[in-house]
């Protein structure tokens, strides 16, 4: 190595210079040998440190604009205030794997407890709240969990990492602390959006939809969803989208079962507008398709609807707007919104190719329906 | 008018579009709290016929 070949080539004639030329070559070398992964780990552990109290901070801010929200619906109820607090510590468990028969169903049937849960709370102690006002509470609760959950995740990780002196668990958590503060940052912003009821970039495909949806007649499926018929060059449409302008996904796979099962025997394709995440590089609001089950969330509302499309033989096609995680949680930007006008043209265009005139076609806009009504 | 942050570095504006189907124009405004897109919004300058929210985004400020 270098420094073996360069140390006894320093000559001078003074021994001082050459025994201090020795040691400065030398001692830090012994001393990265015995003690540079401490360093390291004293490194890496101050700058977990100053990630970990960014998300305590952003943690504490997203409470607080919770609470703020809550004080104002509910003035001096510091019993509801403790309530919500309390349910920043909820949890949700999981269905068992080990044997993967049902466990759709079964997860579905534990996320469907959870939902109902939350509302029947929020709905008994915001009695005097419109639909409205109890789904930006219901969201909010979501967003203030999401980064308890990651704050308190972090932190564990920290703790083992500095009690062990684990350079390889901190070297990980110093990777990805840049990404999740970018997250959490989204996430307390988001938290202004939901506060003004402001539609998020994931609310486009209900936009697509909802704007079709304009002048029609509509009709309510279950508590969350709503749909309408319309017609295009001689197809029928039947147009489906969550129950805006509440912040609210909708029971999106229910409603398309009771569209094809029930209410329609004649569907001939499944068209779902959705937003999707953008690869690094790709452009926000550029639209794309393709086909498959354009949906998000745990994979159940997917399942469902590939097993429903399946059983019928009905084609599903997708089209979706790129954008990024922060973009999909945050406020609509403008590259999104303005995205409106190459979706409907891409939806005509794959309804006239992929459906003969007559023929009956199911629209879906898949996403949160806060700011969106129709 | 509404302003929030974008990420830690970006400010950003929430504007209101409004459309007149009579005219075919055009409104932009500053967001304001109950708006949201579909919704009637009240008569157009021009012919007074009933504008809709078009759509509602978030613009960076320019520095």
């Amino acid at each position: 190595m270098l420094v073996f070949q360069l140390a006894p080539s320093i000559n001078s004639s003074n021994p001082l210079v050459t025994i201090l030329t020795q040691v400065l070559v030398w001692v830090p070398w012994i001393i990265l040998i015995f003690w540079g992964q401490r360093i390291q780990v004293s490194i890496s552990l101050g700058q977990v440190s100053r990630s970990l109290a960014r998300l305590k901070m952003l943690r504490d801010k997203s409470k607080q604009v919770l609470m703020g929200y809550v004080a104002a619906k509910a003035p001096g109820d510091a019993a509801t205030a403790a309530r919500l607090e309390e349910f920043l510590e909820y949890f949700t468990i999981p269905p068992v794997g080990l044997d993967p028969v049902g466990v759709v169903k079964r997860f579905d049937h534990i996320l469907t407890t959870q939902d109902k849960r939350i509302r029947r709370e929020v709905g008994e102690a915001f009695q005097k709240s419109d639909r409205i006002e109890r789904s930006i509470i219901e969201n909010m609760v979501g967003v203030a969990a999401a980064l308890n959950q990651i704050f308190k995740v972090i932190r564990h990780y920290y703790i083992l990492g500095k009690k062990g002196n684990n350079i390889y668990l901190l070297a990980q958590l110093q990777m990805i602390m840049p990404m999740l503060i970018k997250q959490a940052d989204a996430l307390v912003n988001a938290m202004t959006t939901l506060e003004l009821g402001q539609p998020l970039g994931d609310g486009i495909g209900p936009i697509a939809v909802g704007l079709l949806m304009k002048d029609k007649e509509k009709k309510e499926m279950g508590e969350e969803t709503v749909m309408a018929e319309s017609e295009y060059k001689g197809r029928k449409l039947v147009l489906v989208k969550a129950l805006g302008p509440e912040g609210s996904v909708g029971e999106i796979d229910d409603a398309l079962e009771k569209v094809v099962k029930k209410t329609y025997k004649d569907v001939s394709s499944i068209i779902m507008i959705d937003a999707a995440l953008k690869l690094e590089g790709e452009k926000t609001g550029d639209v794309s398709e393709g086909v498959g089950a354009a949906i998000g969330g745990y994979g159940i509302e997917k399942f469902k609807i590939e097993q429903l499309a399946y059983d019928k033989k009905i084609p599903i096609y997708a089209i979706v707007v790129r954008e990024s995680i922060i973009e999909a949680i945050g406020a609509m930007r403008k590259e999104i919104a303005e995205s409106i006008k190459q979706v409907h043209e891409t939806l005509f265009r794959v309804i006239e190719e992929s459906s003969p005139e007559g023929a009956r076609v199911v629209v879906v806009g898949v996403g949160n329906t806060l700011g969106v009504g129709q | 008018m509404m302003g929030s942050e974008l990420g830690s570095e970006q400010k950003q504006m929430i504007y209101t579009v409004e459309h007149c189907d009579a005219c075919d124009i055009n409104n932009k405004r500053a967001f304001q709290k109950g708006d949201y897109v579909i919704k009637k919004s009240g008569k157009c300058p021009k012919c007074g016929a009933e504008m809709v929210i078009m759509s509602i985004y978030a613009e960076a400020l320019k520095r």
